[in-house]
């Protein structure tokens, strides 16, 4: 049995705010029902609870043993040890909290026993105290000014290094870590995101581009510590030149070029050049270079486990963030289904309630996302004309998880007004003629003058029940053209899962001047044919995109599609 | 055993396994102070039933079984959130961890060994919030670096360091497993 990454990450961050003392009432509910879970949740708690008493005592102990060191030092008159050793084994056995606490006073005065064990358990641990740190302000104050000049020193400002050149749908772990779009980025700061982009500009030029899950350390002023996570680094100024990520295993040092870098949770570093020349050299554990060390030029790739440079066939360019578009591609809206009805595109095309039937959110694909059922006849309709004369040029998708397949066909998104307008559905036809057969799959029809046309796939993925497919068709009427796309788990690592791209020989129909998500929008009133299962991530462009444009939405979900359609001028 | 053969047995005993007894109680209780006011009420209960315990068997077992009811009412006076209820308190108080399985002698020096391991910047993080007892906001203002920040260095030290002490031991267990 494997417990999920997210619970035990989860199960941690409550256990150190219990040690952080920021735990709230909900905070402490919860995590009493992961304890509950089961032993192994239990087991990783009460551990990690060890390390944070035994990191307590054994800092402690050092820190007291240092002070020993500098009074002995100090009336010996002999030069002060500037190691920090732990203290022996005798001193490292003292009550750490005994100076801390009032330890004498909870041991009831005459008790012969209470004054023995204080003086056997907690006696060391008194010594010690007595050269122990106890955070007293005043005295901290006092002492330091004692050791600076009279001078007041204005406070040292932090040292910026580079900005947020862009955010797409970021995500952070933590909500303290958040960071506005903009933003100054400080020498230190740690970008921790779980999903989404964010572009970070530094001053000498060089660029990165982060792709959550992924967490980034600014740790110089031309480059940065990435512990987990995947970017895409580009170095065009001289300035730039030299810009190095380090990770656990591995520093890739960029000389002049763009490249992708992507560390697993092991550590292990995976690179490649896009154009350019990098260099690689491995890291140890101690995190120092151990000589071995590797150029790379455009197009290839490497692995690094922390031993060996081990070069691998190259790396798809599609699994490393995408650069914006340097040509924004115009959305016209986007629904997240995040628990409302927003148009995240940020044209304004929010869902009033009149627009709305029947719809209850569920878990999505990232989030939330719509529920249609079938018998609640659910549909959603957008104000967007979306017919040919309106938008030629357009292609919308989502991503779809039907609750069943068959036996009847389902409209998921249609502007058909009974005249074959356009269309995306699951249907049991095939071939051009749309023969119909004993297999569902997804489908697009449109057509004229009765004239029943689309593409019909007599191959490809089949949509399955319960299970989440990216489908998209993009439509190109002045050219008579449209393509499917359909893709779902099993094309993981394809080209874009193209099921068919061809030309029709027809005009497209008018149709409605509006949207319909769920089922028909004029016929079918008893919505036999009606789509029942979930929808996340609705989106349509007013442009034809082509199937690496669709492949990076599929691989970035919605961060992807703002990210095209903010583009870059 | 003579008396102070017995004293300096038990001294011995609860100081080598002090950072296991005091986390099962942490855990338990969830909150320093009180945390701290038991282990010292333990102690004394653990002082006063020493006569039961059997040198050679695992000293932190007898303890934190012969603990348990002195920390049941210490909880059960003062009734707070932070507490852990009866039924979790029976089976962290039933469980053994990857730690206790241990022991002392194998933790700690794997915790100084991954300890070791970090960098100074790091350790200086974990003494300001560990030894000076800082919170976020102060270790953020003592360095002049963002909150923000200084949590999410702390959390990945903290992180670090726990998966570092679980592969050492991991590796400990393979090593002793070969060599019987």
């Amino acid at each position: 049995m494997i417990d999920s990454t997210a619970n035990y990450d989860r199960l941690l961050d409550l256990a150190d705010k219990v040690c952080d003392r920021t735990a709230s009432v909900d905070d402490l509910a919860e995590l009493d029902a992961l304890l509950r879970t089961n032993q192994r949740f239990r087991d990783w708690y009460q551990d990690y609870c060890w390390m944070h008493v035994a990191t307590k005592l054994d800092l402690r102990a050092q820190r007291a043993a240092r002070r020993v060191r500098q009074q002995i030092s100090t009336s010996a008159v002999t030069p002060i040890a500037h190691n920090s050793e732990p203290l022996q084994a005798g001193f490292s056995i003292a009550h750490p909290f005994a100076t801390v606490r009032n330890t004498i006073g909870y041991f009831p005065e005459g008790m012969p026993l209470a004054y023995l064990l204080a003086t056997v358990i907690m006696g060391i641990g008194l010594l010690i105290g007595a050269f122990t740190y106890v955070p007293q302000p005043t005295r901290f104050i006092a002492e330091d000014a004692k050791a600076k000049p009279a001078t007041p020193n204005p406070a040292p400002k932090a040292i910026v290094v580079g900005r947020i050149a862009a955010m797409v749908n970021c995500r952070w772990r933590d909500s303290l870590t958040a960071i506005s779009p903009n933003a100054e980025i400080p020498l230190g700061q740690e970008i921790s995101i779980t999903s989404g982009l964010l572009e970070i500009v530094y001053d000498t030029g060089a660029e990165v581009i982060l792709q959550g899950p992924a967490t980034f350390e600014v740790d110089s002023k031309n480059g940065g510590f990435m512990a987990i996570g995947k970017l895409t680094g580009k170095v065009e100024s001289k300035g730039a030149i030299g810009f190095a990520v380090r990770t656990p295993t591995a520093v890739v040092t960029d000389l002049g070029t763009e490249f992708g870098v992507e560390v697993d949770k092991n550590g292990h570093t995976t690179s490649h050049v896009f154009r350019g020349v990098i260099k690689m050299d491995v890291v140890s554990q101690n995190g120092k270079t151990t000589g071995v060390s590797q150029l790379l030029r455009e197009n290839e790739s490497v692995r690094v486990d922390g031993r060996q440079i081990e070069s691998i066939r190259p790396t798809a360019c599609s699994q490393f963030p995408k650069m914006p578009q340097h040509r924004p591609i115009p959305l016209v809206a986007l629904y997240p289904f995040e628990g409302n009805f927003k148009d995240a595109s940020g044209n304004g095309h929010d869902l009033q309630a009149k627009d709305i039937g029947d719809i209850v959110f569920v878990e999505g694909l990232s989030g939330q996302a719509a529920r249609f059922d079938a018998n609640a006849k659910s549909r959603i309709d957008l104000a967007i004309d979306a017919r040919p004369k309106a938008m030629p040029r357009l292609t919308w998708g989502a991503w779809v998880r039907p609750r069943t397949v068959g036996p009847n066909p389902a409209e998921i998104i249609t502007i058909d007004s009974k005249g074959y307008g356009r269309t995306l559905t699951i249907n049991n036809r095939a071939g051009d003629a749309g023969r119909v057969s004993d297999v569902f799959r997804f489908a697009t029809f449109l057509g004229d003058q009765g004239v029943d046309r689309g593409i019909f796939p007599s191959s490809g993925p089949l949509p399955k029940p319960n299970e989440w497919t990216f489908v998209a068709v993009a439509y190109d009427d002045s050219n008579h053209r449209i393509s499917l796309f359909v893709e779902d788990k099993s094309l993981h690592g394809g080209r874009g899962g193209l099921v068919e791209d061809r030309t029709i020989g027809i005009q497209f129909g008018e149709s409605n001047p509006f949207i319909r998500l769920g089922r028909h929008a004029d016929w079918d009133a008893d919505c036999t044919d009606a789509f029942d299962g979930d929808i996340d991530n609705f989106f349509v462009f007013r442009e034809t995109l082509d199937a690496e444009v669709l492949e990076q939405i599929r691989q970035q979900g919605a961060a992807g599609i703002l990210a095209i359609a903010r583009g870059k001028d | 055993m003579n008396e102070t053969d017995r004293q300096n047995l038990f001294s011995q005993l609860i100081s080598h396994h002090q950072s296991e007894l005091y986390a099962y109680i942490f855990a338990v209780v969830r909150n320093w102070e009180d945390a701290d006011d038991l282990f010292q009420a333990v102690s004394l209960v653990l002082w006063e039933k020493f006569d039961v315990f059997r040198p050679g068997t695992n000293f932190f077992f007898w303890a934190r079984k012969t603990a348990e009811f002195k920390i049941r009412k210490f909880m059960s006076q003062k009734k707070t959130p932070n507490y852990v209820g009866e039924e979790l308190l029976d089976a962290l108080t039933e469980g053994v961890s990857g730690i206790q399985q241990a022991g002392a002698d194998q933790g700690l020096p794997a915790l100084r060994r991954c300890k070791a391991k970090l960098s100074a910047a790091d350790v200086e993080l974990l003494e300001l919030r560990y030894v000076d007892d800082l919170g976020s906001r102060e270790i953020a203002d003592r360095l002049r670096r963002p909150q923000h920040s200084v949590c999410h260095s702390l959390k990945r030290v903290r992180r670090s360091l726990f998966e570092c002490i679980r592969k050492e031991l991991a590796q400990q267990e393979h090593a002793e497993g070969g060599l019987s």
